[in-house]
């Protein structure tokens, strides 16, 4: 019997196995895929806040680090370690950014990092995962979940789309809501390298 | 209670929508000097500052709408200075019938062209659409410098109009000042 690994991931982590190719399923197993992984520099961090009467803000973040341990006799402990560095934000337009930088939103004069350290990962179907975890911003720490799909693999590596809805109140960021939404969907493509 | 006016003086409408629009006109160039001159660029205070400048021009845009309609269709009560100032306060109140309403619009057309986009939610309660004009950092410097300025220069058309209404109740001492005061003071103040 054949098992597929096909998920893991990101600012989550995961790995999954199906006991046979279900459409987007990769050829590579769990075994195969088990180790320790680091998020390369060409992934992308992509955000956006909604705003009252649609549209919004959407941007991205340029600076991160990340790591990967994929575990392959319990993929459910898995662990992501990922940092992201908010003077990299860039939305196209620079009050916006410096607005984001300040003590009225990141205050990376204070802050300089947004982390996120995962809890466990739930395999949620052949190829996707839910990474649980605790993303800290401003000295303030808040549980969240990410949704993890595992999108392609190559030799040594593996890429994940990962999406998540993060509230900003809970770590004091919640400035220009209501006519802002107090959410922030994450929608990320992580490209994995083996270490 | 008269809400109309008639040849002797304002009916309550009249004095109503003025004195309305004079306290969000001071309170809105009070504002519109904290969120420009005084809080930093970037801080919450700001952001809501500069919301609640929008939430109130939008209302001094009504109400100075509805005052010029409502002057248009009313009786304008005799003038009562027999000073040759008659033709000077005509020209003041005309302007300070339709400055509100430019300043209000030319406050639209900022957050219409700016590159921001920020949404207008008045009162947190309605958002009222941006004006359909193309956005750009020029467009919104020239909106700005259109709409300060002439906040600044009827701040000081205002002025006047405060100087000149004392100088009919304390040196002329017609009236004339009383008559737009609410109901009860007028029947106490006014010495004619």
């Amino acid at each position: 019997m054949r098992a597929w690994v096909i998920g893991a991931m990101a600012v989550a982590g995961a790995t999954l196995y199906g006991p046979t190719a279900v459409s987007p399923s990769f050829a590579i197993t769990l075994e195969e895929a088990a180790g320790s992984y680091r998020v390369a520099d060409n992934s992308q961090i992509r955000f956006s806040v909604d705003q009252v009467g649609g549209g919004g803000i959407a941007g991205q973040f340029a600076t991160f680090t990340g790591t990967l341990q994929l575990n392959a006799a319990d993929p459910s402990r898995s662990v992501v370690v990922f940092d992201l560095y908010p003077e990299s934000v860039s939305t196209g337009q620079q009050r916006i950014d410096d607005f984001l930088r300040s003590a009225a939103v990141f205050d990376t004069a204070h802050y300089d990092v947004v982390s996120f350290r995962s809890i466990d990962v739930r395999l949620t179907g052949p190829d996707t995962a839910v990474v649980h975890g605790i993303v800290t911003a401003r000295g303030k720490s808040a549980e969240a979940d990410f949704d993890v799909a595992l999108t392609g693999e190559g030799p040594g590596s593996l890429q994940f789309r990962v999406t998540g809805d993060i509230m900003r109140s809970p770590f004091g960021m919640e400035v220009g809501t209501p006519i802002y939404s107090n959410v922030v969907r994450f929608d990320m493509q992580l490209e994995t390298m083996r270490r | 209670m008269r809400l109309r006016n008639d040849r002797e003086g304002y009916g309550s409408v009249s004095i109503g929508l003025h004195w309305l629009i004079a306290i969000v006109f001071l309170a809105e160039i009070l504002l519109g000097v904290a969120m420009t001159r005084i809080l930093p660029e970037t801080a919450v205070a700001t952001f809501w500052a500069y919301q609640w400048h929008k939430s109130f021009g939008l209302l001094l845009l009504f109400l100075s709408a509805l005052r010029l309609v409502w002057v248009l269709v009313e009786t304008r009560p005799v003038d009562l200075t027999g000073h040759g100032s008659a033709l000077a306060a005509g020209v003041v109140h005309r302007y300070l019938l339709f400055a509100p309403i430019l300043i209000a619009l030319a406050g639209w057309i900022i957050v219409s062209v700016s590159p921001l986009a920020i949404p207008t939610f008045a009162f947190n309660l309605v958002v009222v659409p941006h004006l359909p004009l193309v956005p750009g950092d020029e467009a919104e410097r020239r909106a700005i410098a259109v709409h300060r300025w002439l906040a600044y220069g009827t701040a000081i058309i205002v002025a006047i109009h405060i100087a000149a209404a004392l100088m009919h109740q304390f040196l002329w001492r017609d009236g004339t000042m009383t008559r737009m005061l609410p109901r009860r003071r007028q029947s106490a103040g006014n010495d004619r």
